[in-house]
């Protein structure tokens, strides 16, 4: 996006007063909207607004035979694709590279390895018989629409969707030694296995515009920010991890200290609205199932 | 396996004449000029149009009407099956070209010299009529957007299963790889716009079926009327002017 | 630069097409719905590649086989892909590297036309189930373009998979039927051992191509160059010989009516099957030509005479059968001698008038009591069988030709060399010997292959 100067000093004295265009504080997030079950195909799947910017995340379970290096895990797959609908005025494989960057991102802050192992998903619990079959859960994130803080409202709507999760019950029958244990699933979805999302962490970007410290920033004071740090914070405030965005201004280690802090202290109100919207919508699905 | 029952409904329970419910939602995405989605039954697509505006690149502007740029992607979870390959398939460049080929010939380019009008279509979950529910969905974004069209373009699926024409085929049905006819249609001035056939099939029986979609495009042109009307009512009231 | 000015048309160019089209005359002197001038090419030394003249069009096909492991979704059937390659050379307005739109058009029409309506049998092209199937290749390459490439590139594709011979392969036995641990070895069959085989097409699908002027009332066929850069709209049917349609494609471009759409597609129906008629005209000849070829070279390594004449009868009754089944079965009986006969008359340039069906029965019996010609009795029921085979649409048209004569080798070989040489010289051995004489006229330079076999004749 094209800005004058006059813009982006604009925006930037902003900041330094605390004050931003659309009204908030620095600290502040746009409204910030969850809503479940957005895909009937999907073993789980939520839909993430954060003002402008709307992503959706599809959760798929599928039975796999585990990997030699963890024979009683399942697995994680992320992938995240940005639509052409999103308006990043990138063209080509722009939109591929684009996918890639935040799919990595993304990564780091569910799995800390590639296979899962350390992080904060129980991989354990996805394994049916050890060495044989586990369940795999293939994380399709989608950005619809993006203006701007595109990777929290990704991490939200990650943790939404594997809080929605269902995986089937699964009997095992007749595992022999060598001959293969067959599988039945439990097609029934109000018998299903949940998984426990409490220790799953959010991002949250916190951008250094002028001299202020900012959160939630929309396309256009993104195209004014300096540095950038994307910390992944868990529900009591703890650092699950953080990482400086790519092609992000360098940063002073005074003001890292400052940033992370900040990040620590924002992460868990944001769970905690986050866990009340799935909550409520988790409630209103129920009800709706009974009905 | 049985497409239509001895009672006469289908698989998911309709006539074979009926449409599924159709649903047109306007001003989803909030970054672009128009938006749109449009939802068949379970196929659900987005469109989103930004324009008209300076061409991106000079050189592809055309001096006497507007450029119309297309790009179509599907969500990596938009079938219900495996996980498809992602990237630009030959499939989804020939449907942003039908999808563009249908707009070039619906919207007024000429009112726009050296202007640029981009398309972006994203399916978000493919249950048959995916290339209908595309152009409908562009159509919907091109009129969100305020671009000056010459009619409305309405597309609908037909196709022939148990010696039967049916209409708007779902995937289970349009998987048996019988003939399937997708058509997209100017209602007011009834020229056809857009003619796919896949499958091998008479004369006769392609005429049967596509005058069915054509029957299906006419409905679905005024359920896309209807949606739009009310859309334009609701922003009327919002502004004050009813 | 004369190419950018005939994709950019000056107002008065189009207003003349237009104004020409009003009286029903088009600028090269056509009426609407006739096609160009269209010339087919097969090359002498390859099997599976074709060269199409549409008017000034031109574009080649190459069909490419290999023998690979199935894909995981279908470990029963074999592939088709097909790669189009518009060349600068064709046209400057093509660009080079990775295929453009157009490029992409091409190439899903003819998926849509050859694989999508399922014009060529896939399982027909699996060998072992699961482990190895043929997977086909069809690289169609732009030449030059002047116009309605859809069509040249459908007809190219399709004649080159109609001229296509892919090497048998047979499995060893104890892999698929047993059940047992053991994998059948596949071996491949050089085509001189045994004869390589056609793909089998379950039907043809033409493409054919309409310019729209004048809000779809006006309409030509086969438009060119200038009349596709002057038309509103184009609309491609996709037909088959028998009235059916495989596809249709109207990219875009003005609306029509629906009634005239219908209209179009009953003429293309009728088209398709003009078009088709010339195309198996031009394989025939090229068939016989390639029997011939191989008269000379399976001779020369003394192949049994019975194998040889089969060849020649199955390979001439497959390609009728495919469209035509009943022609197929009234062709068999003499087409054996017909081909070899037309095959001689072809190389040596003359093409001279054969009398078709020059063998009947009484003949046969006649030339079973020659010692000359061992392998003649049991070609006519062989051949029956091909057209029986043909005529179900079968893919193996003949069944393992190899296990012939009871006679030694050297005997086949000079029973071979006297049929050929007594064609050669004119020895009259019956009546179709005779019409074999009268097609050959030594006077090109390729006699000398035929004096070759004189002295093993004598």
């Amino acid at each position: 996006m094209l800005h004058s100067k006059a813009e982006r000093a604009y925006l930037q004295q902003g900041f330094d007063a605390g004050l931003r265009s659309d009204g908030r504080g620095c600290h502040d997030w746009r409204p910030v909207e969850v809503a479940l079950a957005q895909l009937p195909q999907a073993s789980g799947s939520a839909r993430c607004c954060v003002g402008g910017t709307e992503v959706l995340v599809s959760v798929k379970a599928e039975v796999r035979t585990p990997t030699e290096e963890a024979p009683g895990c399942g697995g994680i797959q992320l992938a995240v694709e940005v639509s052409p609908c999103a308006g990043l005025r990138l063209q080509g494989r722009g939109d591929e590279e684009l996918g890639a960057e935040l799919t990595r991102a993304l990564e780091r802050c569910l799995l800390s390895q590639a296979n899962g192992a350390g992080g904060c998903l129980d991989l354990s619990a996805l394994c049916i018989v050890a060495g044989k079959s586990c369940w795999v859960l293939c994380v399709d994130a989608l950005v619809l629409s993006a203006d701007g803080c595109v990777l929290d409202a990704l991490s939200i709507a990650a943790k939404a969707a594997l809080a929605d999760t269902r995986i089937p019950l699964v009997e095992v029958t007749q595992a022999d030694e060598d001959g293969d244990a067959e599988l039945e699933l439990d097609d029934d979805p109000t018998h299903a296995a949940r998984l426990d999302t409490a220790r799953v962490p959010v991002l949250v970007t916190v951008s250094q515009v002028g001299a202020a410290l900012a959160v939630d920033l929309n396309a256009e004071e993104g195209a004014c920010a300096g540095a950038a740090l994307e910390v992944a914070v868990d529900a009591r405030g703890r650092l699950c991890g953080a990482t400086m965005r790519a092609h992000s201004a360098p940063l002073h280690p005074s003001s890292l200290q400052e940033m992370l802090g900040l990040a620590q202290r924002l992460g868990p109100r944001l769970l905690r609205e986050l866990d009340r919207q799935i909550g409520q919508s988790a409630a209103a699905a129920s009800v709706a199932m009974q009905e | 396996m049985e497409f239509v029952s001895p009672e006469g409904l289908r698989i998911d329970g309709r006539r074979p004449q009926e449409l599924r419910a159709l649903q047109c939602k306007f001003g989803v995405l909030s970054c672009c000029d128009g938006s749109a989605l449009f939802q068949a039954g379970n196929t659900k697509v987005f469109a989103a149009v930004y324009g008209p505006r300076v061409a991106d690149i000079r050189g592809q502007a055309l001096h006497d009407r507007a450029l119309i740029k297309c790009e179509y992607a599907h969500a990596a979870f938009s079938t219900g099956a495996a996980r498809r390959r992602r990237g630009r398939s030959r499939k989804s460049t020939e449907l942003a070209a039908l999808v563009r080929g249908a707009l070039e010939q619906t919207i007024l380019v000429e009112l726009l010299p050296r202007a640029q009008v981009e398309v972006c279509i994203q399916v978000l979950f493919a249950d048959g009529g995916v290339t209908a529910a595309c152009i409908n969905a562009a159509m919907l974004a091109v009129a969100d957007a305020g671009i000056p069209v010459r009619d409305m373009v309405a597309a609908c699926g037909a196709g022939h299963l148990e010696a039967m024409p049916l209409l708007d085929l779902n995937h289970t049905e349009a998987a048996t790889g019988g003939l399937e006819v997708c058509v997209a249609l100017h209602p007011a001035l009834d020229r056809v716009v857009l003619l796919q056939a896949d499958a091998k099939a008479s004369v006769d029986t392609l005429e049967a079926v596509t005058t069915l979609a054509l029957q299906g495009c006419k409905a679905a042109a005024g359920a896309m009327r209807e949606a739009l009307l009310q859309h334009v009512r609701s922003l009327a009231a919002r502004r004050g002017a009813i | 630069m004369q190419r950018d000015l005939d994709t950019l048309l000056s107002n008065s160019e189009r207003n003349f097409i237009l104004k020409a089209l009003k009286e029903e005359q088009r600028i090269d002197g056509r009426r609407p719905f006739d096609y160009r001038k269209i010339q087919y090419q097969f090359p002498a030394d390859e099997d599976g590649s074709a060269t199409v003249q549409l008017g000034a069009t031109r574009v080649m096909a190459v069909v490419t086989a290999a023998l690979e492991a199935p894909f995981p979704d279908r470990p029963n059937e074999g592939s088709l892909r097909f790669n189009v390659e518009l060349s600068p050379m064709a046209s400057p307005a093509f660009e080079v590297g990775r295929p453009g739109e157009a490029a992409l058009e091409a190439m899903r029409l003819l998926e849509r036309a050859l694989r999508d309506s399922r014009a060529v049998d896939l399982e027909a092209l699996c060998v072992l189930v699961g482990q190895k199937v043929w997977h086909v290749r069809v690289d169609v390459h732009v030449l030059d373009h002047a116009g309605n490439l859809a069509d040249a590139a459908g007809l190219a594709a399709l004649a080159a998979l109609m001229a296509f011979r892919r090497p048998e392969a047979s499995v060893a036995p104890g892999g698929g039927g047993g059940g047992g641990g053991e994998r059948g070895a596949v071996t491949l069959h050089a085509p001189d051992v045994r004869e390589p085989l056609p793909l089998s097409l379950h039907h043809l699908p033409l493409a054919v191509t309409f310019g729209l002027f004048e809000g779809g009332e006006a309409v030509v066929l086969d438009p060119s160059l200038k009349e596709a850069a002057a038309a509103a709209g184009m609309l491609t049917v996709i037909a088959t010989t028998h009235g059916e349609v495989c596809a249709l494609h109207k990219p875009g471009g003005i609306g029509i009516s629906l009634s005239q759409t219908m209209r179009l597609v009953r003429v293309a129906c009728a088209k398709a099957a003009e078009v088709a008629e010339g195309l198996r005209a031009a394989l025939r000849g090229h068939e016989t030509a390639r029997v011939a070829r191989r008269v000379c070279r399976r001779g020369a390594q003394g192949a049994d005479a019975g194998a040889l004449l089969d060849d020649a009868a199955g390979a001439v009754a497959v390609v009728p059968g495919l469209g035509d089944p009943g022609r197929a079965a009234a062709a068999a009986g003499g087409a054996h001698l017909d081909a070899l006969a037309g095959s001689s008359g072809a190389r040596n340039g003359s093409g001279g008038a054969l009398e078709p069906g020059g063998m009947d029965s009484s003949d046969a019996e006649e030339g079973s009591r020659t010692s000359a010609r061992p392998g003649e009795p049991r070609k006519l029921p062989r051949a029956g069988l091909v057209a029986a085979a043909a005529v179900v649409g079968g893919a193996r048209a003949r069944q393992g030709p190899s296990s012939l004569p009871e006679q030694a080798p050297g005997d086949n070989f000079e029973a071979i060399a006297a049929m050929i040489a007594g064609a050669a010289q004119g020895r009259p051995h019956s009546g179709d010997a005779l019409d074999l004489q009268a097609a050959v006229k030594p006077k090109s330079g390729k006699r000398a292959k035929v004096r070759k076999w004189q002295p093993l004749g004598t």
